[in-house]
């Protein structure tokens, strides 16, 4: 009977009530549960990365004037050819294979170092809009994977990489056409050697997934190819404990850790944490506390109901435990909304990260996990609501039936009804028809409160894939940078700004050396492309340079660094103080600024030769000299697609943060509106017009709103300033969540806007209401 | 005051159709003190409701002064019920999180005189419970409050429904004193709802409603006085 009795409560008189739980916490399941499933596919998608990429390391040996002599010598070449043109031309020009050049020098360096080696090879070229990369077959190292099907053995056979295989619904069998040619699928593989084949030769630009597509022939056809080729040694350690190869043996060398393919993946994990944990505990905090109070205002409800009941001769426990329905009817959303998540995931993982190959891992929650939280929340509910009844259950019948509570004008009461006196009457009235129902003026501030938090939260989180971009655009005005072998001279290349690079340590306070890359730019004042600016003022700081070093806000947050302070950097020779000149706009990365001045004074020692230059020009050198030439412009534009995803996210997060703040202030205004509907209409059949009554009863409730809008700015501040502060001290960037006039102007303009629109709702219906037999038989 | 021609009012409950009233004719002159009798559901209090603008879905003719209700569109029943009409509820409905003084003042807001609200307390006895809550309040002290509040409208009809109904006997006396002196000496119309046939006898008319029909008027020539009332 009393189940039935609380059952009709939810159902009959308040079904918007109810409705609106059930909406707010199947977002809210949804969201938590869509942002767990999605970190733990990246960390699937990054194991099978790690255990894909077979090699330990990549790397190139170097060749000396005298083994390039010698070789060209063996092969009759002439010195005037090989300064024309470029090496592997030369090489595909007199057929000349990798293993007769490097051959002899890897045999060494391999018995030397520790490891084994095995060439990779892979030619690339676009065909209609398409990015195609043939790779060459490996025999012991990052050995393709085959899903299905076999190596190709004949000329028309090719093998295909999953995601095309997947996209172009190809199987074993089925015909393939480049540049006119037909293929017959032989295999579908994944290569290891290319976990993401999205990237350029430079690993830098991030070429679009839906038009990458990976192939390999039998070796007669990749040789035959005359296309761009690139080259690699990769290399797996034999043993214990790898050694380091000195970089006058190597060209250069590519640890696993420093894979920029893995990097990146580890980047969107931090990246997918940090979101994690500040959305999720924020969500659930916000709504939680929504939920308990929307749970109290439930049982006050009922409390005429249980005085009359324990009147009767009813138990406490049979009255408390009759709200049980109400809790166990909650579970239902927070169930569908791990339905939901899990069958959405894997639409909304590709969407989330189109720059990963395909197919996307489609882990679902993890069953128990899903149960523990659903029974946790339910034990949760139900415990709290146990609790309320239980506490308010101690009064005695007659004071539950008299609803007591009312008539206390406590302190906080009349203070407010003093600080807010008003002349006008109707202001008066409305100020204490609103103050004096305490329970749901704190429930109007708390839904203006949570938007608040939710849209500068969303705001805060879409302005950051802009900022790192935008920064890095800012501030790095180079079109190349280039990459130097060795000590070269660069003052032949016009208009170049030269770099020092040394790598340094430092201490960081958990005991832990950090790895850290002191930058000494050459500071002659016609060429300089690098120009920093203040994270906080956005002034040019560039000058500072001269007077110490300039650091990333990142790496200020994370060592607790500010201007001025000195930092004492070391390698195995000696230790340094170098002061703090700067914080500039980047958010990541472990580079340290400073001037070629700074250093030289500094360190005591100068600058002889650079580790590379900035260029307005793409550099005309020697081959040998330059190891690597990146573009500003495939820099930015790499920056800008491993962020752009981030966009959808917090769009995403933006929309469903503002329709669970709508539902959150409808809640409240709802609440707000039905305790006084008993007002409304007794106003109502004495006179008052609608729009006294409007004015008395619902816009006053823009008051409590605009003081929860207000609270959730300085909240946000504070929250970013220690929570997002600690969290990008673990993860490898810093996320900035600022809160600027235009995101608080925007957040109470939206929340107003929701107010109107909530409040609209409830003026029409009050204008429509005559319902004064409500009034006459008390059902209220 | 009031000419009352043909009134009927019918609820649909599905396919059931429920005549409350059935053609209902009657005037009511100003001063008169009226008292509606008949059992529950003849009827009486949706009459009411249709006299005091509460209900406007009803067929018939109801003119105040004239003035046929029907033709009212909502802005014009507002100011009706606001310039002429009060209510007294058997439940009192009071705003709970106000005062007494409170109370008084949401009825003086509508009248354009603003009565003492002070005097008007002193009037009911309440003067000194003024800065009291509802909740702090007997029945009796609720319904002087409502009473209160409704006479500082300075309204020409006050429909009182049931409004002793909830009260005992010596309680239900004061509050009738109160409504006979408001009636006399403010010459305010009031139209009575009640179960109780020895309270008829303190009015000048009483109309007997049965199944949603009159089934009589009867004139009082010399209402009996308070003291002589059997309660």
């Amino acid at each position: 009977m009393l189940i039935k009795h609380c059952l009709k409560y939810l159902f009959k008189s308040n079904k918007f009530l109810f409705f609106s739980i059930n909406i707010m916490i199947l977002i809210t399941s949804f969201m938590a549960f869509t942002l767990l499933i999605t970190n733990n596919n990246l960390e699937t998608v990054n194991e099978n990365n790690q255990a894909l990429k077979q090699e330990d390391f990549q790397f190139l040996p170097k060749l000396s004037k005298n083994d390039i002599n010698i070789f060209a010598s063996q092969h009759q070449i002439s010195l005037e050819e090989i300064e024309e043109k470029n090496f592997n031309q030369i090489l595909f020009d007199h057929q000349i294979s990798y293993r007769d050049i490097y051959g002899d020098k890897i045999s060494g360096l391999q018995k030397n170092y520790g490891f084994i080696s095995e060439i990779q090879q892979s030619k690339f070229f676009e065909v209609n809009g398409n990015n195609f990369r043939v790779v060459k077959n490996n025999e012991k190292i990052n050995k393709f994977f085959f899903v299905k099907g076999e190596m190709a053995v004949e000329d028309n056979e090719i093998v295909i990489d999953i995601n095309t295989a997947k996209k172009k619904d190809l199987n074993i069998g089925s015909s393939f056409i480049i540049k006119e040619k037909e293929y017959i699928v032989s295999g579908i593989a994944s290569f290891p050697g290319l976990i993401n084949p999205n990237m350029s030769d430079t690993g830098l630009k991030i070429y679009k997934p839906a038009t990458s597509v990976i192939v390999s022939f039998n070796d007669k056809q990749y040789n035959a190819l005359n296309e761009k080729e690139k080259i690699y040694y990769a290399g797996v350690w034999t043993s214990q404990k790898p050694q380091e190869i000195p970089s006058a043996e190597v060209e250069y060398l590519l640890e696993k850790n420093d894979n920029t393919e893995i990097n990146i993946l580890d980047l969107k994990i931090s990246m997918n944490k940090m979101i994690i944990g500040v959305t999720v505990t924020l969500l659930l905090s916000i709504v939680g506390i929504m939920l308990a109070m929307v749970l109290i205002k439930m049982i006050q409800d009922n409390l005429k109901t249980y005085g009359v009941l324990k009147g009767m001769g009813y138990k406490n426990y049979e009255l408390i435990f009759s709200f049980s329905p109400t809790a166990l009817l909650l579970i239902l959303p927070v169930s569908l909304g791990i339905l939901l998540s899990s069958l959405m995931n894997n639409t909304i993982f590709g969407v989330m990260n189109n720059d990963l190959l395909a197919p996307y891992p489609n882990k679902s929650m993890d069953m128990f996990f899903s149960v523990s939280v659903v029974s946790i929340f339910t034990i949760g509910v139900l415990a709290f609501s146990f609790l309320i009844i239980f506490l308010f259950l101690r009064k005695n019948s007659i004071n539950l039936i008299r609803e007591t509570s009312q008539a206390k004008n406590n302190l906080i009461k009349r203070v407010l009804l003093k600080l807010f006196a008003r002349k006008k009457f109707l202001s008066n009235l409305r100020n204490k028809f609103i103050f004096r129902n305490l329970f749901v003026f704190c429930l109007v501030i708390f839904s203006g409160f949570a938007l608040g938090v939710q849209i500068l939260m969303s705001m805060g989180m879409s302005g950051f894939p802009d900022q790192m971009a935008n920064s890095f655009e800012k501030q790095y005005k180079y079109e190349y940078k280039s990459i130097l072998n060795d000590k070269v001279n660069i003052t032949d290349v016009k208009d170049a700004q030269g770099y020092f690079v040394r790598n340094l340590k430092i201490d960081s306070k958990n005991n832990n050396s950090d790895d850290i890359s002191l930058i000494a730019l050459d500071s002659n004042e016609k060429n300089q492309y690098i120009h920093f600016y203040d994270y906080e003022t956005n002034k040019n700081i560039t000058d500072q340079l001269s007077n110490g070093v300039i650091i990333n806000k990142w790496f200020a947050n994370k060592h607790n660094l500010k201007v001025g302070d000195k930092l004492t950097v070391y390698d195995n020779q000696k230790n340094n103080d170098v002061t703090i000149a700067g914080i500039n706009l980047d958010l990541q990365g472990n580079e340290l600024y400073t001037s070629q001045t700074y250093y030289e004074d500094n360190f005591l020692e100068k600058v002889n030769f650079y580790s590379g230059f900035y260029s307005k020009d793409m550099p005309i050198m020697d081959k040998g000299e330059i190891r690597q030439t990146i573009v500003q412009k495939e820099q930015y534009e790499a920056i800008k697609l491993n962020f752009e995803n981030y966009k959808i996210i917090s769009g995403a997060m933006l929309l469903l943060g503002m329709i669970l703040g709508g539902i959150l202030l409808s809640i409240s205004i709802y609440i707000a509106i039905k305790t006084g509907e008993k007002n409304i209409l007794l106003l109502k059949s004495m006179g008052y017009t609608n729009s006294e009554i409007n004015k008395v009863s619902i816009i006053g409730y823009v008051y409590p709103l605009l003081i929860g809008i207000a609270i959730s700015i300085p909240y946000f501040i504070l929250l970013s300033k220690l929570l997002f502060g600690e969290l990008s001290k673990s993860a490898n960037f810093f996320l900035p969540m600022q809160t600027s006039l235009v995101n608080i102007l925007t957040v109470t303009g939206i929340s107003l806007l929701f107010f109107a629109l909530v409040a609209i709702v409830y003026m029409m219906k009050i204008k429509k209401s005559t319902s004064f037999q409500k009034l006459l038989a008390e059902q209220l | 005051m009031y000419i009352i021609q043909g009134l009927s009012k019918s609820y649909k409950n599905g396919e059931i159709i429920n005549q409350v009233l059935k053609g209902i004719d009657l005037n009511i002159e100003t001063g008169e003190f009226i008292t509606i009798l008949g059992p529950s559901g003849s009827g009486k209090s949706t009459f009411l409701n249709i006299l005091g603008g509460l209900d406007t879905d009803f067929q018939g003719k109801v003119k105040f002064f004239d003035k046929d209700l029907a033709t009212f569109n909502e802005k014009q029943m507002v100011k009706f019920r606001r310039d002429n009409v009060s209510f007294i509820f058997q439940e009192y409905h009071l705003l709970p999180t106000l005062t007494v003084y409170e109370n008084v003042q949401v009825g003086q807001y509508l009248s354009v005189s603003k009565s003492s609200i002070d005097d008007i307390l002193e009037k009911v006895g309440l003067a000194e419970h003024k800065n009291k809550y509802p909740s702090q309040l007997s029945g009796g002290q609720k319904q002087r409050v409502a009473i209160a509040r409704a006479i500082i409208k300075n309204p020409k009809v006050i429909f009182c429904d049931e409004p002793t109904g909830a009260l005992d006997s010596s309680t239900a006396k004061i509050i009738m004193s109160i409504l006979l002196n408001m009636n006399k000496e403010n010459n305010i119309t009031v139209i009575l709802i009640t179960h109780n046939t020895e309270l008829a006898n303190l009015s000048n008319k009483v109309v007997y409603v049965v199944d949603g029909e009159i089934d009589s008027v009867k004139v009082v020539e010399n209402p009996l006085s308070l003291e002589k009332i059997v309660w």
